[in-house]
């Protein structure tokens, strides 16, 4: 192990894995060859603080800066990409310059996000064990354990402060925003927040931070010095945070009509009837003091009427875009999601767009051109936009291919380059930012590829099968699976669901998550048409009008999907106070019930595979009987039922009239315990 | 009525040096000042002062057989049938209808006169609606059982020096019948090169502050630049905004007004094809249609991009200006 040198090591790899339960890591530990095991990690406050004189490591850039899975730095007079290596469970340092790998330092856990502190500490979000570990650089690239800090479940996006006083770390399943000190580390708040956080990144004056949502079109903003840990029931409003609507919940907006209840005003933007609701929120970038989040603007049809296919397929079913915050005033500017209607931009040839950016991931700012590099999954590229338009995905202005599957981006204003991490083929890319004003050269159709390094082998690789079937998931423009080139993964981000309900031939239907929820789950689909999965996907893909794909394929993103692990969801720091265990089996007990009937279906919280009929067909429902969904991680997906009309847990058990199981009956505890029960699942 | 053109022209250095509004580089950075895009200046542009509103009302019944309004020559169009309708043609000259009429040819001129259609209507705030599509021939018609005169608006990019030029817009009332014009109002506002882009496309843009409202605007002129013969080859440009389209035929510019006040934002989308090159065919071409002609030139095309935009943030002192340009579609070859 390269970890001599490191003082304070007190709880090794052993003490992480016990602290995280049983949560199961994305797939076996895997290493570098040249590496033996991963660095253990202590606990002791005094171990995170940065070791005078210690670390060579120096940030690129401005300061306060947002993580990714990639991060530059300069080592001893070498411009270094630490890049996260979720399937190696690594960090893998890079020689920019020398095209040359460093070293490969093993962790214990899944790497999110990598962050270089001023002081040269190394922070790492470990998505599977609900920590963040802190290294510090040695002279060869490799890092040196220092401390680990436990933070809400999944971990998947760092921060810091200008000032370098304050680290923000927002966890996806654990849908909370955590503060740390800047010196220690030591946690100072956890904010709850809607589902599915995602990028963080800090106002220039430290007060306020900014998260973007995966789903439900939303950006957060958190009072970071806020007292107490706040805390509201399903995080909406939490104290110390506000939602920014970037776009109407899907909740709120696709039901008017559905269901009785007083809704919120639409926000209407322009498109198909103002009907285009948010999502796929993974980036955010700042700049002179604009705050930009790239995401994709969905129309799901009219889930008041029967579509031909998942929406109605007269519109451009996702629209890449890019939301514009003010930073100062915390306000949306509301120019930036209007669109222009780019399917009818065409030539007199007919030549069309290629495929969009609808599966944005990471996002940098190259300050000197002013311009915003946005990277895709699906299409494999890098996007550049213009950071001084209000509507800056209206045009692209460059388009840079690289690995398949890019996750992360760093720019190098100085050096004039950015570099560019794709975790699917575990390459890096080095992009020259010198040429982004110029015309193409003469014959040149398609801006040429820059410099690529491939990442190490690993010993133990993704299986190809699985691999491949990532890579498919992930596809973008690929007519095989949708006539309008979406991928699996826009309404299954990270495999789990969008939270909007689409306008189908059956009626409405919400999307349903996959990740851990595909086996012994049959049969599928809400009407539980099939229980063979190839066969669901071929149907899907019908829906979408494609034209499918070859067997070898379809079997691989068949595999992939049933690889697709549950998120991780132990931690031993949560945003909102964990219930009792009493409360908890109290819950069990009323779930358990007779006289409730919940497990009667949802047979310890699982599926009874059966159809029922529980009084919630919709007028353009086909019919009345649904599958039984899986009870599993059911308090993180919001919303439910199969149209989406309750927007959380306790609306569903409150207001859905006896028809689903019995819960009139119930005292306001007993449903708390209910709450209880069902959230640990 | 007839428009007061009020005052002018602040001039200012040029627009495309200084950074836009909070566009410092980062501290520690060191650009490559040829790497990036210009940034725009929006204090730099020069400013002109003009009353934006065309009042036009109330429409005249009709005008008389010999009033005259200079830039707009009406000719009966030669295909204008004899009976209740009319139909003329107007430009601001007749060789430019004669030019017009003759089709393309590699006798292109920079920057014409170029018309747009008005109708006054209630419903807008500046009480006439424009069609938005700019063509260097007007076309105007009367019909006997309605018979009043139409309402015109011409625009041309007087272009002053290297990197300044002028926008004139004149409105006027033509009549079909009589091939009579009668001025309604003129303006002018000063602009300056911002961008000249693939193709030769040049970008233009200038402040406008409305004499009557206050309103403040940039006004964008987007055109082809200088006249290649190849330009015959080309499709029109237009633009798409929110609320409104925008084309421009030939060799028309393409004028957009984006709001530019305080916490206003706009931007709008333009769309043209430009030849990237036109290099001669070498000896060994083949031979094209029935007549066996040889391919003397070819011509490399692409669909240009160019996003347009004005905003200005709650928190901002300053609009911050966005001229960008990608490609749309990939690029085709055309032989001559």
């Amino acid at each position: 192990m390269r970890t001599s040198g490191v003082a304070s090591i007190s709880i090794a790899l052993a003490s992480i894995a016990v602290a995280c339960g049983p949560s199961a890591p994305t797939r076996g530990p895997t290493t570098a060859p040249e590496i033996a095991s991963a660095p253990a990690l202590s606990r002791d406050p005094a171990s995170c603080r940065a070791t005078p004189g210690a670390g060579a490591l120096r940030p690129l850039g401005e300061p306060g800066r947002t993580g990714s899975t990639v991060a530059l730095a300069t080592l001893g007079g070498r411009t270094v990409a630490l890049a996260a290596d979720e399937d190696g469970r690594a960090i893998v340092a890079l020689d920019v310059d020398a095209r040359k790998v460093l070293a490969t330092t093993p962790l214990p856990g899944a790497p999110s996000q990598v962050l270089v502190l001023d002081d040269g500490r190394v922070l790492v979000g470990l998505r599977d064990r609900a920590a963040v570990a802190s290294f510090e650089a040695a002279p060869d690239g490799s890092l040196l354990a220092r401390c680990a800090i436990d933070v809400p479940a999944e971990p998947l996006a760092l921060a810091s402060t200008v000032d370098g006083r304050r680290v923000a770390v927002s966890s996806g399943q654990g849908s909370a925003f955590t503060v740390l000190d800047g010196s220690d580390l030591q946690r100072r708040r956890v904010v709850p927040l809607a589902r599915e956080p995602r990028a963080v990144l800090f106002a220039r004056d430290g007060a306020t931070a900014f998260v973007t949502h995966a789903v439900g079109g939303k950006v957060s903003v958190v009072e970071v010095e806020g007292r107490g840990p706040g805390g509201s029931k399903d995080g909406e409003g939490a104290k110390g945070a506000r939602i920014l609507t970037v776009l109407s919940s899907p909740a709120e907006h696709q039901h008017r009509g559905l269901i009785e209840r007083v809704l919120a005003p639409v926000e209407s933007v322009p498109g198909r009837g103002g009907n285009r609701l948010g999502c796929q929120g993974y980036a955010l970038a700042s700049s002179s003091g604009r705050v930009f989040a790239p995401q994709v603007l969905v129309d799901p049809g009219d889930p008041g009427s029967r579509a031909p296919g998942y929406g109605d397929g007269q519109v451009s079913t996702e629209i890449p875009n890019v939301a514009v915050f003010d930073e100062a005033s915390q306000s949306l500017a509301r120019r930036s999601l209007e669109f222009e209607s780019l399917a009818s931009f065409r030539g007199p040839m007919g030549e069309e767009r290629e495929p969009a950016c609808v599966l944005p991931r990471a996002a940098a700012i190259d300050g000197p051109s002013g311009t915003l590099l946005v990277t895709c999954l699906g299409i494999d590229a890098v996007v550049a936009y213009d950071a001084r338009s209000i509507a800056p995905a209206n045009v692209e202005l460059r388009r840079f291919p690289v690995g398949s599957g890019p996750t992360g981006v760093a720019v190098d204003a100085a050096g004039r380059r950015a570099v560019v991490f794709s975790q699917f083929d575990r390459s890096i890319d080095v992009l020259s930012l010198r040429d982004l004003a110029a015309p193409p050269p003469p014959g040149q159709i398609r801006p040429r590829r820059g410099a690529q390094v491939a990442l190490p082998p690993l010993e133990d690789p993704l299986g190809f099968d699985v691999a491949l079937g990532r890579q498919i998931f992930h596809a973008v423009g690929d007519g095989r699976i949708a006539r309008d080139g979406r991928a699996c993964a826009s309404c299954h981000p990270d495999g789990r669901d969008d939270a909007i309900t689409w306008a189908t031939p059956d009626g409405p239907r919400r999307t349903i998550p996959l990740a851990g929820r595909v086996v012994g789950t049959e049969p599928f689909s809400w009407s539980a048409q099939t229980r063979d999965l190839h066969a669901h996907v071929e149907h899907t893909f019908e829906r979408l009008d494609g034209t499918g794909l070859r067997s070898v394929e379809l079997d691989a993103l068949v595999a992939y999907v049933r690889s697709l692990p549950a998120p991780p969801a132990e931690a031993r720091v949560t945003a909102r106070p964990a219930p009792e265990a009493a409360i908890v089996a109290r819950g069990r007990a009323v779930f358990e019930s007779a006289e409730a009937g919940c497990g009667g279906c949802h047979r310890g919280g699982a599926t009874d595979g059966q159809q029922h009929d529980v009084r919630s067909k919709a007028e353009v429902d086909r019919q009345g009987a649904f599958d039984t969904p899986s009870l599993r991680n059911v308090s993180a997906r919001a919303p439910y039922f199969h149209d989406g009309r309750f927007g959380s847990l306790r609306d569903l058990l409150a207001k859905n009239g006896d028809a689903m199981g019995k819960t009139s009956h119930l005292s306001p505890d007993e449903l708390v315990a209910l709450e209880a029960f069902l959230g640990s699942l | 009525m007839r428009l007061h053109l009020l005052s002018t022209v602040v001039a200012l250095g040029l627009a495309v040096a200084a950074p836009a509004a909070r566009a410092a580089p980062p501290a520690g950075a060191q650009p490559d000042a040829t790497a990036a895009p210009p940034s725009v200046d929006v204090e730099a542009l020069p400013r002109s002062r003009v009353a934006e509103r065309v009042e036009a009302r109330p429409t005249p019944p009709k005008l008389g057989p010999g009033e005259r309004a200079p830039g707009f020559h009406l000719e009966r169009a030669r295909h204008s049938p004899a009976g209740a309708v009319t139909f003329a043609l107007v430009g601001d000259s007749a060789a430019a209808i004669e030019r017009h009429t003759k089709g393309p040819s590699d006798e292109a001129e920079r920057s014409p006169t170029c018309f747009e259609n008005g109708f006054v209507a209630a419903h807008v705030p500046d009480g006439v609606q424009w069609t938005g599509g700019l063509s260097p021939v007007g076309n105007v018609l009367s019909d006997a059982a309605a018979p009043a005169p139409s309402l015109l608006r011409s625009r041309q990019l007087v272009v002053t020096g290297p990197s300044r030029a002028r926008l004139e817009t004149r409105v006027a009332w033509v009549d079909a019948r009589v091939l009579s014009a009668r001025t309604v109002s003129s303006s002018s506002v000063d602009v300056a090169k911002v961008r000249t882009l693939p193709g030769g496309v040049e970008v233009w843009a200038g402040r406008v502050e409305d004499s009557g409202t206050g309103r403040e605007s940039l006004h964008f002129v987007v055109e082809r630049g200088e006249p290649k013969p190849e330009h015959a080859f080309i499709g029109a440009a237009f633009a798409r905004h929110a609320t409104r389209s925008l084309g421009a035929s030939g060799a028309c510019p393409l004028v957009v007004d984006l709001a530019a006040g305080r916490g206003e934002s706009d931007h709008i989308t333009v769309q043209l094809e430009v030849v990237l090159s036109a290099q001669p065919v070498e000896g060994g071409a083949p031979a094209l249609g029935v007549l066996g002609l040889r391919a003397q030139r070819e011509l490399r095309i692409r669909n240009l991009l160019i996003g347009l935009s004005v905003s200005s943030l709650p928190s901002e002192v300053r609009p911050v200006v966005g001229v960008a340009h990608g490609f749309l579609g990939r690029e085709r070859v055309q032989v001559l």
